[in-house]
């Protein structure tokens, strides 16, 4: 055992070294239990002699499904200890998809949780001749199921407790055979188009991933976090490399529905949770502040506004002055750190977010309250390829490239990983695995650039790219989701396409924003077309423009912009109901705008048609500014320095 | 029908009627629920289906007849000796402390198996201490039976009516009782939370065995997971038998559709 190569090596290891530790801890009956390594090794090692018991042999495959509970992990290291494969699916994935999943990967086995799943597993086993047993955990409702295929967790248990009888040493024998090339596990991709694809990773690639969070998010033995994502996720095995590797103890919630009551209590040191979770996190904070009392919600009114100014001027990198410091202190005393408590993210040092984008203004928010949230990239097949560091947050960047994960922008400016992360292939798809694994590199579809600091930018898939003239490709929803942070701008659409040279782009302004903003400075307006039009407001935004410019690859840099004397409207047919934009009508409807602006004329005269209040129509003409921004400023000014992070 | 236990049924009504001044609520109403059994009694509106549990669990004093459990008459006593006797109930209108959370209402509910003196509760010591921990057990495997551990914390009156239902039904099991009477406790549920309280209640059929005499007024439930169906119609029993006998009935017919 001198490599530890394999988690169950390593679970081995953790029994000799620190046997009486807390391995993992559960809530049930609403009481936090703990379990040792021991307890957790025994676990392991009696389900793993069971399913010996049963005839699994080396290099076969298990399902698993259920929700994310103690006895799935310990299934996990029992299937992987006898050299199998954990072929984990989603909780809820539909029968037929299940049917699919494990006559694909040619599962002997399935480990389910409960009666749900043990229902729709009955409901296809006759389609999977493959599967010989399906074992069950919590046996609720079940006490009249007497199909002969199904077993429960006990009967597996005294299996492998009379084969270990038999065969003393058995399971170290076996956990001592695995090898860090060996599968140990198949990721199926829910397809949301086409049948899901399998994902070969071995140990090595799992815990290649693991290191990565480790190395960057490094967590002392014993600290804890909680589970938060599901068993079929893929970082959830990298997550269990906290487990394993560094010894920190995994916290399970009692049920996916407690989980936000649930991690209050623990408030884990590392939390990836969906982008959706940060939300409902803070529509909760909204919701609680809305019924909370007259004293608590004027503090909260009072102080936010504090918190968003300091994350502002801390997020463009600039000096907060020390009035706003002293002030912003109390703030965090009287309102944030009491908020961070309610949401259980007191102790939490890297809060992270991943898999998909969460909106702005959440990152504005969560920052604005003291929680400086990261990001992570990464992919079943890539692994973890690039996170945060603690000192180096950047609400436009994915974090910086981990050691060990090599990161090449290709032509057509996609993504390339390659590393010991990256998985083996597309099981039985030599076909799909030679489509993205190409020259050694795994082409991930996704575009990006890669800027200073070894930060990677992520776009956009790249299916979803335009492209310039020059035949440079850029992504219009990453810039303008990016210019979409700075409060003053309500929408934003990017112009370009292949009959033109450059980017520009038509916003929106905040009318509320930028007239508080106006007031301010006495700078007098009269309508929304009016102050649209202001000199100084084109300054303000022209500012903006030049901090996303830095993040953007020099040629997709936007050149000129005009700010529109009208907001988009979805009652006329320029917005979704979901406020997205409607991209071709736009297009259109502006056509004499956009030609204007790359005609090079600095002012256009629009005429717009309004739709007064009592339902007469009358048309305004405004003579719109077309201003230019000067791509190269980026670049001149010094890039935001990293900010101090939060203790 | 099969009330044939070898020790008798648990519970059975011989000839009780009930009457409020001269309207007769109930008249002559017999019937024996086996142990374990799943008995439905179902009726049209006014019926008298809610005055049978009433009866039973004391809360009416009925003009005639017995009623036996266990085979002791407890024709003649109080609602709080009915429970202790063995026999919960449920309340077609939920009848909660609102004030109180999930727990603290599913606790309060077993104050009549805590035995402790003032001194001992006061010091937390001896008994009141391990009674106190008992009825968690019992009531956190209740929530865990019932699915309720995200909302064990959440003061009752703040919950949707669904979920206040599953609270009624977890408070009856709280007693521990041996036998349950649930009044409509689907009614006003849109579809989803009556498949989920249909599940909650085989859950506790199964699981505990414990003797469920449902009052419904939806027959397809009923016919459903029912072991044996009770018709009344205008305070007396109309038929008796199973699901598969009842729908071909008559009278039932006659009951729920009117006479042609």
């Amino acid at each position: 055992m001198a490599d530890l190569d394999t988690y169950p090596k390593l679970l081995i290891r953790n029994r000799q070294t620190s046997g009486d530790r807390v391995a993992l801890r559960r809530k049930d009956r609403g009481i936090w239990k703990s379990y040792t390594w021991s307890d957790s090794c025994e676990q392991v090692r009696l389900l793993c002699l069971g399913l010996v018991a049963l005839g699994l042999r080396p290099g076969d495959k298990v399902g698993l499904i259920g929700d994310d509970e103690p006895e799935g992990f310990w299934a996990e290291a029992a299937i992987q200890s006898a050299g199998a494969a954990v072929v984990a699916m989603w909780s809820d994935s539909i029968p037929s998809e299940i049917a699919y999943v494990l006559q694909h990967s040619d599962a002997r086995f399935v480990i389910a949780e409960d009666q749900e799943q043990v229902d729709k597993l009955l409901e296809i086993k006759d389609s999977v001749s493959g599967v010989q047993k399906v074992i069950f955990w919590d046996r609720k409702g079940m006490r009249r199921y007497d199909d002969p295929i199904l077993l429960g967790f006990d009967a597996l248990r005294s299996l492998g407790r009379s084969h270990g009888e038999a065969h003393p040493g058995a399971f170290e024998d076996l956990v001592a055979r695995t090898r860090g090339s060996d599968v140990a596990q198949i990721s199926y991709t829910s397809g949301t188009t086409s049948l899901p694809k399998g994902a070969v990773l071995t140990h090595d690639a799992i815990l290649a991933s693991a290191r990565r969070m480790q190395e960057t998010c490094p967590l002392a033995p014993g600290e804890d976090v909680i589970t938060t994502l599901a068993t079929a996720s893929v970082f959830h095995s990298w997550f269990a490399g906290y487990n394993y590797m560094s010894r920190v103890v995994i916290n399970f919630p009692e049920e996916p529905e407690t989980l936000m009551q649930d991690f209050r209590e623990i408030s884990p040191r590392f939390l990836l949770i969906t982008p959706r979770q940060w939300e409902s996190l803070s529509s909760m904070t909204q919701t609680r502040i809305g019924d909370a009392g007259l004293l608590k919600r004027s503090a909260y009114r009072l102080f936010l506004p504090v918190g968003y100014r300091v994350a502002d001027w801390r997020s463009q990198g600039r000096a907060v002055p020390l009035g706003w410091r002293l002030l912003h202190a109390l703030a965090d005393r009287i309102v944030f750190a009491p908020l961070r408590d309610k949401l259980g993210v007191t102790r939490t040092r890297y809060p992270f977010t991943g898999s998909a984008f969460l909106s702005p203004d959440f990152f504005r928010f969560f920052q604005a309250v003291g929680i400086n949230l990261r990001q992570i990239y990464g992919s079943t097949e890539a692994g973890v390829v690039s996170m945060h560091r603690e000192d180096e947050i950047d609400n436009h960047s994915v974090g910086r490239i981990c050691r060990g994960a090599e990161v090449r922008i290709s032509e057509a400016q996609e993504i390339l990983v390659r590393g010991p992360s990256v998985f083996s292939g597309y099981h039985k798809d030599p076909e799909k695995t030679g489509q993205v694994i190409r020259d050694g590199w795994f082409h991930t579809g996704d575009s990006g650039h890669v800027g200073e600091r070894g930060h990677l930018y992520y776009q956009d898939r790249i299916d979803n790219l335009d492209e310039l003239r020059g035949g440079h490709r850029y992504a219009p929803a990453y810039i303008e989701g990016k210019l979409k942070f700075s409060r003053y701008i309500q929408d934003v659409m990017a112009v370009g396409g292949k009959d033109r040279d450059f980017l520009s782009v038509i916003i929106n302004i905040d009318f509320d924003s930028i007239g508080k903003w106006a007031e301010a400075r006495r700078l007098s307006y009269t309508t929304f077309a009016d102050l649209s039009q202001k000199e100084e407001v084109g300054e303000l935004i022209r500012g903006d423009l030049d901090r996303v410019n830095q993040v953007l690859p020099a040629p997709a840099r936007v050149q000129r912009f005009v700010l529109l004397p009208k907001e988009f409207d979805a009652d006329e047919g320029e917005l979704t109901r979901t406020r997205k934009l409607k991209r071709k009508f736009l297009q259109d409807r502006y056509r004499e705008l956009i030609d204007a602006i790359y005609q090079g004329r600095p002012e256009v005269p629009m005429v717009t048609e309004v739709r007064y209040r009592d339902g007469r129509r009358g048309k305004v003409t405004t003579s719109l500014k077309v201003r230019s921004v000067s791509p190269a400023r980026g670049e001149l000014r010094e890039l935001a320095p990293a900010r101090e992070a939060r203790a | 029908m099969s009330a044939g236990a070898s020790e008798g049924p648990i519970l059975r009504c011989d000839g009780v009627g009930l009457s409020f001044g001269s309207v007769q609520a109930l008249s002559d109403m017999t019937f024996e629920v086996a142990r374990g059994e799943f008995v439905s009694i179902i009726g049209p509106n006014g019926a008298g289906k809610t005055s049978v549990i009433n009866t039973i669990t004391g809360f009416y004093r009925p003009t005639q007849g017995r009623i036996h459990f266990k085979g002791r008459d407890i024709t003649r006593l109080p609602p709080h000796k009915v429970s202790r006797a063995g026999i919960a109930r449920t309340f077609q209108n939920t009848e909660l402390f609102a004030g109180l959370t999930v727990l603290e209402n599913l606790l309060a509910a077993r104050h009549m198996y805590l035995k402790s003196n003032i001194l001992s509760c006061a010091l937390y010591y001896g008994l009141a201490e391990r009674e106190d921990i008992e009825a968690r057990q019992v009531v956190e495997d209740i929530i865990d039976l019932l699915e309720m551990e995200a909302i064990r914390k959440q003061e009752v009156g703040t919950l949707p009516y669904g979920q206040r239902k599953r609270v009624e039904l977890g408070r009856a099991l709280a007693l521990e009782p041996e036998l349950i009477l649930l009044d409509e406790p689907t009614v006003g549920m849109n579809l989803e939370e009556k498949e989920d309280m249909v599940r909650f209640i085989l859950d506790v059929s199964e699981e505990k065995g414990t003797t469920i005499v449902l009052v419904e007024h939806d027959m397809d439930i009923v016919m459903d997971i029912s072991d044996r169906v009770i018709v009344f119609d205008f305070g007396t029993k109309i038929a008796e038998g199973t699901p598969a006998q009842i729908k071909t009935h008559d009278r039932v017919i006659q009951a729920y559709l009117g006479t042609g």
